[in-house]
Formats: structure tokens, C-alpha cells, sequence
């Protein structure tokens, strides 16, 4: 990129304007994640040929249950049931979407490159599910909602993409980046309705959301 | 209570109440154990108070609510609940189980209960002892519902049963005597249990008066239907969190802090808030859009056009889906091309507009407008999903991925050309209606050459995160044309200015595209959505309202948007209507107020006058002329 380029968190006025002021009790940590390249991919999951394809191209297993996902070097998430979205490292997604193409050359799919349009955050700590549940009509109970499942669900007044990654419990949240700053004040003010804080962190190379 | 001066008479009942404009004075008479009677020696008691305790009720509300049967409980002289008709369970107090380790035991052993029916091996737990009531320490009840007096009911001074719809005895009494006997009926007759409290306070007694009446038990008379809610819903908990900066999700563009800092106005478009105008110091609204639409007219302009609806969509089939849904020819368009669409509900009327670009043999780009995306993505998916799942189409909706910035005016081209790009935006190489990709000042883009202003125009799509900085190189490159940033007031009159028309504001859901003259855009040899409908008689009928532009004769009036039109001023009521004005501005290039609006066989009247009835009840002549007001032949978007 040439000089006076540079990126700009869809979050980055928001997170100016986090003091870190609220309840002292930390309900869970919520970090802003940026550092992502999102590709959505649809096809037939019946074909062996493009199942085999994917797989054999992302070196990586397509979760093959609904409401799963698999993490390697990419981190797999499946939307329904033709449609997963791939998330990886910034800036590689390109390359990916390259070779899959090449792969998948006369068959029939859609790759459609996503990055920018969302939004990843971690919320993680031990009342992150009671935080989470004041807004989300899912059973988030350890019970129903395992680590390795993910869903695409209601966030309050808006919809995200929500996968358990372990028992911390910590949930990746991916939302619209439009809606990324209402999902975060949200989250915020539903930690704070349990006595609780909820900082928005952004965790990003250099910690700054412009660079 | 007595070495505190209190007087306690045992035995005894409030047989009556003093006073005019509240409590004075109550008379307390004394009563044989059996209730038969009273003995006379009235006592009266000088007080500003009366209080009375109904004993325990359970509330059985919610039991009812969900279907459970409730039975008459004599020792009790309550209902309490009886057979369910869901799985639930009641218990403690709302089961008539007042004592407080009737409480806990009940609860536990429902927990428990629960727990098993859910398939979990429950653990054993203890329950608290509470122990501060012995059984039998409670007296049982005598129910009193009202005070025998040797005159007949219907005689009695008022003895209220319900305190909030002030029913008494008497009423009840009276309404056995019309001759209602079910408890339903005396309800609806009396009023009893109709008030804010929804008889929590007096419905027993009453229905307990009515079985005295009666002559029957309490529990063959029974109870009216309990119906939600048991209390009064607040606003809050029905609101919860969504109030303030909660209420509703404010979506802001990748720009959204450039435009603040330029001082931009914002206008709410669905939940997106966009830049309405960039009012310079001392400058109001009509002076800041005058400044922006010359801007664009002459030299620079730049949009942010972000909150665009965007949608991909990929598979072999794509032609074939995008021919039934868009009414224009979509087989027929090369890759690289740009196409204005329209599509249509099942109605015929126009539901959404957009561009459509071809971006490979497979692989097309959609716009929509602001408002609509979600509501067409929904559309495209249903009839894909439902109607046409033999299509091979995937369908991704990509509004967020990309940030569109619109390049308007004749100094565009110079401007891009000038910028370190990949892309040749030479005239012959890059036509109008067409896209390109490529790579503009450091950043992968696609560009399309359309125009909603009626001007040489690009609309870049940048990657997000890459806006801010791709914006500030266009600011930067732009100031030596005088680059100007514009917003959505100025966009409306740019398009106002080219008759272009906004879904929703022109059009309502009852405008079809030949009403708007769009008859070009609709293929003849194939069906699509829509498409029969228009054939119709009704969207036939020559006398249709139809756009067209309007002018005032010679004046320099604005017409307000909404105002109805007729034929010629005066004439006995009702005044036969022509239609309306959609849209209306002052045209800042023309120098004059122009407007768009809906007119009955409108297009036929071209060159005719009719008339605007304004508020203020005067007729202003109004020209019914083309909606294209500048540029008709459309040369400045081509050159």
C-alpha cells in the first residue's frame, strides 16, 4: 500500500470514547477483535467433489455437523446448510480466496469475499453466558450449547454469528459491522445490569484501531 | 395494643360507616358465633379510618391462565387449584398452603419433581425448619361475606363487595332477582370484578354473596375466567434495555467520523444515519445545497453512498433468476455491463430499483435501495428457497463489506486519472453504465461509471476499513476542482433535477412502471414477476396517475410535498382530486423550484395548467411538464 493508507476499525470511535469507568465486578472481557479476512463460501455439501475440493484447499476439515465449527489455520464456522464462513489472518484471505477458485474451477459454488463487512468480538469470562442471555433467545446452557457449536442467533435488537470456543466459557461474536458499536454498548450495559463490567478492549496489532 | 389505649371488641363486626365526605364514625355490633345474626347494641366508634382484612386468597391467576381447573376449598373458603391441563405445578401460597413450611415443603418437593421430569437425577437437600407454627395454631376460618340485617338485602344501606367498581350486596341481589344466575352473567350485570384490581379484592365475597342468594354452595356457583395479566404490565420491563442509546441499533458508515468532523447534518434513513447537508459557517440548509448541487453541476462533488443495499449473486442459473425477478434484459448484457433495474411485487407495482452489474458469465453485483436491502434479500431468498429450488443460484449480502464513494461532475474523470491506478478511465475505454476493477491508489476497488445526478459519476467500492483513507486521498487530490462533499438533500435535488425517482417517496406501493414511463425497461418476450399484473384493466386505465415534472407559472413558489392537485380552482365539494406532488425543490442550476408528482393521465396533459390547492387555502396555477428538467438528451452523464 502506498503512503498515507491506513485502516480504520469500524469500532475506532467508539473505543476513543471507552474510559473503562463502571461496576468494579468483571463480569467477562470483552475484546475487540480486528485481525480477520472473512470469505463466504457456498455449494453443495452432498458434493463429495466440492466438499473433498474445500478441505483438500484449506487443509482443514469443513464442520460438517449444522451449528459447528472447525479451527486450524482458518477458522470455520458453517452458517447453514450450504454455507460456511472462513475466517483467517488479515491479509491472506485474498490468496485463500485464489487457490479456491483455481480449485473449484467448473464447479458449482459461490466465493464471495466478506472482510470489512464484519465484525469480531470475545467475550470471555465466568458470567459471559448471563451477560449474553439477557439478549439471545438461544439456550446458552452449558448443556445445549456445547464448545465447538456455533449458531446464528438474535443479539437483542440485532443478529450475530455466536461460537463457544471453550469453557471459560469464551464466545466469539461476529456481528455487521454496522451494528458492531450497538452490540458492544449493548453487551456493555447488560454487564453492567448484573453488577458487572464489561470493557471493551480493542486487541489488535499495537493495540490502536487506525492503523 | 389495649395498654396503648386501643379498644379491642371480640365478636363483633362493622355493621355500618358514618360520614359524608370520609370516615367519621363506625358502628360495631356484636355477632353469635354462628353468624346467624346479629345481637343488636350498637356501638359507635369516632375514627377517620376504616380497614378491612380479606383473609388469605391463593392467587391462582397463572393456574387458571394456563388451563388448570380451580375448586372451591371449604375449610379454606378459598379456590384453590385443581386438575392442570399443562405441566406445571402449584405450590405454597398460591396453592393455598399459607404456612410457611407448607411453603418450603411443597416447593422442594416440586423442584424435585421437575428435576426428574427433565431427566436429572435430583440431590437430596433439606429444607429449612421454620417451626414458629404448630399445626392447629391457626383457628379455622369463619367466613363472614356479608352482615346479616333484618331488613331484606335489597333493603340494606350499601354494603360494598367490590370496592373499586363500588358494587354491593344489593346489586348482587338484584341482579338474581332479573333473573342471572351464571356467575359470568352477574359479573357483566353488576360490574363486579370489572375494575383496575380485576377483582382481586372483592370477587370472593361477591361470588360467595351470589351463592348465598342462591342458595347454593360457593363451589357450584364458582368463578369467572382470571385473564392476564394479573397486574398492570409497566412500560419498563416491556422495554427493558432499549431506551437511549439502546433503543435502536444507529448504523454509521465507515465515514461516519469524517462527515462529523466536516460538521455534517445527519438525517435517519431506516437505521443508518447519513450526511443530509455540510453547512459551512453562517450557512443554513437551503444556502449549503444551493453551494453542493453547483458543485456537482460544475466541477466536484463527492458522496458517501455507503448505506446502499449490496448483494452478489454466483451460479449458473443467476441469468435465469435475475430474468424473473427484473424486468429488464438480463441475458443480454455483456460482462462488465450496467444495468438501471426495476423489479415488481406479485402486484405489478414497483417495489425496489437499483443497478445491476454483470460481473462475469456467472456472477452478477446488485444495488438496492437503503431502505429496501433487507426486505429484498428476503425476497430474492424466499422465492429461491420456496418457489425455485431447482435454481443454482447463491445469493451473499455484501452491504457492509463494501464502502461506495460517489465521484460526481465534470472534473471526476480528471480527478481518478490523476490518481495512482491500474484503471483506464478514459472516455472510449470505460463507457458509461459499465465497471471496472482494479487498483486505486494503493487499494483493490471496483468502480462503477453510473450516475444518479445526471453527471459524469463513479461510484467506488472500497473495502471498509479502507474508506477513511481512500476518502482523504479523493479530498486531497480533489481541493485544486474544488472538491465538495454533499449529502442527501443535495443528492434528492440532482436526481429531482433528471426526473430520476426515488422508490418510496415518488412511488407508494400502488405505482406501476408504466405509470412512471419506464415502458423501456420492460422485456416484451419473457415473463418475470410483476409482469401480468400489468395487463390488468386497472393498469391499463389511460386516466392513471402518472410522473411527471411540474412548474408554477411564472412564479417562484415551492410547492410542499404531499399537495393535492386539481383541475381548476373552486367548484361544489367534493373537489375531484388529480394526484400529488411526491417531490419538490428549489433547483439551484435552473433557478427555480421544480417538482415531481403523481397526475392522473399526466402524461397527456403535458403543456396543460392545472392547479395546486395549498394549505392556506389559495390555488396556485401550476405547467405540467416532462420530469426530466435539465439535461434531457442526458449528455453530461455520457461525455
Amino acid at each position: 500500500m502506498s503512503d498515507g493508507l491506513y485502516r480504520r476499525h469500524a469500532l475506532a470511535s467508539f473505543l476513543e470514547g471507552e474510559t473503562g469507568n463502571g461496576p468494579e465486578n468483571t463480569a467477562a472481557d470483552l475484546e475487540v477483535r480486528p485481525d480477520y479476512g472473512y470469505l463466504n463460501l457456498r455449494g453443495e455439501p452432498n458434493s463429495e467433489r466440492f466438499m473433498q475440493t474445500v478441505q483438500k484447499t484449506l487443509e482443514q476439515p469443513l464442520p460438517a455437523e449444522a451449528g459447528a465449527f472447525t479451527s486450524g489455520q482458518h477458522t470455520i464456522y458453517r452458517l447453514g446448510p450450504d454455507e460456511w464462513l472462513v475466517a483467517s489472518e488479515l491479509g491472506t484471505e485474498n490468496e485463500t480466496a485464489g487457490r479456491l477458485a483455481e480449485n473449484l474451477a467448473g464447479q458449482c459454488y459461490s466465493l464471495v469475499d466478506v472482510t470489512g463487512g464484519q465484525i469480531m468480538m470475545r467475550l470471555r469470562g465466568p458470567r459471559a453466558r448471563e451477560v449474553l442471555a439477557r439478549g439471545c433467545t438461544l439456550d446458552l446452557h452449558p448443556r445445549a450449547f456445547k464448545a465447538g457449536r456455533c449458531a446464528q442467533t438474535t443479539l437483542a435488537k440485532t443478529s450475530m454469528l455466536i461460537a463457544l470456543a471453550d469453557d471459560a466459557p469464551t464466545f466469539d461474536i461476529i456481528v455487521r459491522r454496522s451494528f458492531a458499536e450497538y452490540a458492544a454498548r449493548w453487551l456493555r450495559h447488560s454487564g453492567a445490569s448484573i453488577h458487572s463490567r464489561v470493557t471493551p478492549v480493542f486487541t489488535g496489532a499495537g493495540g490502536n484501531p487506525v492503523r | 395494643m389495649r395498654e396503648a389505649g386501643v379498644d379491642i371488641f371480640h365478636g363483633c363486626v362493622v355493621a355500618g360507616v358514618s360520614g359524608r365526605d370520609g370516615v367519621r364514625s363506625v358502628h360495631v355490633v356484636s355477632m353469635s358465633a354462628g353468624a346467624g345474626a346479629v345481637n343488636g347494641g350498637v356501638k359507635t366508634v369516632h375514627c377517620d379510618l376504616l380497614v378491612m382484612s380479606g383473609g388469605w386468597n391463593p392467587a391462582v391467576h397463572l393456574h387458571s391462565q394456563a388451563g388448570g381447573r380451580i375448586e372451591w376449598d371449604d375449610a379454606r373458603a378459598c379456590f384453590v387449584p385443581g386438575a392442570v391441563r399443562q405441566d406445571h405445578v402449584s405450590v405454597g401460597a398460591c396453592n393455598g398452603s399459607f404456612s410457611l413450611d407448607a411453603c418450603l415443603e411443597e416447593g422442594k418437593q416440586a423442584g424435585l419433581e421437575a428435576a426428574r421430569a427433565c431427566g436429572f437425577e435430583p440431590v437430596p437437600f433439606s429444607t429449612p425448619e421454620a417451626g414458629r407454627e404448630p399445626p392447629g395454631a391457626e383457628r379455622p376460618l369463619q367466613p363472614l361475606w356479608s352482615i346479616p340485617l333484618p331488613q331484606s338485602p335489597l333493603r340494606h344501606p350499601k354494603q360494598f363487595v367490590d370496592y373499586q367498581n363500588d358494587t354491593t350486596v344489593a346489586d348482587v341481589y338484584q341482579a338474581v332477582q332479573e333473573g342471572y344466575r351464571n356467575v359470568e352473567h352477574v359479573k357483566r350485570y353488576t360490574a363486579l370484578g370489572f375494575g383496575t384490581d380485576q377483582g382481586k379484592m372483592g370477587n370472593i365475597n361477591g361470588m360467595a354473596v351470589l351463592a348465598e342468594c342462591l342458595d347454593k354452595p360457593v363451589a357450584e356457583v364458582g368463578t369467572t375466567t382470571f385473564r392476564p395479566p394479573y397486574t398492570g404490565a409497566g412500560f419498563g420491563p416491556c422495554a427493558g434495555a432499549a431506551v437511549g442509546e439502546l433503543y435502536d441499533p444507529v448504523r454509521k458508515t465507515a465515514l461516519h467520523h469524517w462527515h462529523e468532523a466536516a460538521g455534517a447534518e445527519f438525517e435517519v434513513v431506516g437505521q443508518w444515519l447519513r450526511p443530509w447537508y455540510y453547512p459551512r459557517e453562517g450557512e443554513g440548509m437551503h444556502d449549503a445545497v444551493a453551494r453542493e448541487c453547483l458543485a456537482a453541476r460544475r466541477s466536484l462533488a463527492i458522496m458517501d453512498a455507503s448505506t446502499l443495499g449490496k448483494i452478489e449473486v454466483h451460479g449458473p442459473d443467476a441469468v435465469t433468476f435475475l430474468e424473473r425477478i427484473y424486468t429488464h434484459n438480463v441475458a443480454g448484457m455483456k460482462n462488465g455491463r450496467c444495468n438501471y433495474g426495476i423489479m415488481l411485487g406479485e402486484d405489478g407495482m414497483v417495489m425496489d430499483d437499483g443497478v445491476m452489474a454483470r460481473l462475469g458469465d456467472r456472477h452478477f453485483y446488485l444495488t438496492t435501495t437503503t431502505g429496501g436491502a433487507a426486505r429484498v434479500m428476503g425476497w430474492l431468498e424466499q422465492w429461491l428457497q420456496t418457489e425455485w429450488p431447482d435454481l443454482n443460484v447463491y445469493l451473499t449480502s455484501v452491504t457492509e463489506r463494501w464502502s461506495t464513494i460517489v465521484l460526481a461532475g465534470p472534473a471526476a474523470r480528471k480527478l481518478l486519472q490523476g490518481m495512482d491506478t491500474d484503471i483506464d478511465f478514459g472516455r472510449k475505454d470505460f463507457p458509461f453504465m459499465t465497471v471496472r476493477s482494479g487498483s486505486l491508489a494503493g487499494v483493490p476497488v471496483r468502480v462503477f461509471r453510473v450516475s444518479f445526478s445526471g453527471e459524469l459519476a463513479f461510484e467506488i467500492n472500497v473495502e471498509s476499513d479502507l474508506a477513511p483513507a481512500l476518502w482523504q486521498q479523493f479530498m486531497a487530490a480533489g481541493e485544486q476542482y474544488g472538491i465538495t462533499p454533499y449529502g442527501t438533500e443535495t443528492m434528492h435535488v440532482l436526481r429531482a433535477e433528471k426526473g430520476f425517482v426515488i422508490v418510496g417517496q415518488d412511488t407508494d406501493g400502488s405505482v406501476t412502471p408504466l405509470d412512471l414511463g419506464m415502458n423501456r425497461l420492460l422485456s416484451k418476450d419473457r415473463d418475470y414477476l410483476g409482469k401480468r399484473s400489468l395487463v390488468r384493466p386497472d393498469c391499463q386505465r389511460p386516466d392513471r396517475k402518472q410522473l411527471v415534472g411540474l412548474l408554477c407559472e411564472g412564479g417562484r413558489e415551492s410547492l410542499p410535498e404531499g399537495t393535492q392537485l386539481v383541475e381548476r380552482p373552486g367548484g361544489a365539494p367534493p373537489v375531484p382530486k388529480l394526484g400529488h406532488v411526491t417531490s419538490s425543490y428549489h433547483s439551484p442550476c435552473l433557478g427555480h423550484p421544480i417538482a415531481l408528482a403523481l397526475v392522473s393521465a399526466g402524461r397527456a396533459r403535458k403543456g396543460d395548467v392545472i392547479h395546486a390547492a395549498l394549505r392556506d387555502g389559495r390555488h396556485v396555477p401550476i405547467k405540467v411538464v416532462s420530469p426530466v428538467f435539465y439535461d434531457p438528451k442526458g449528455e453530461r452523464q455520457h461525455v
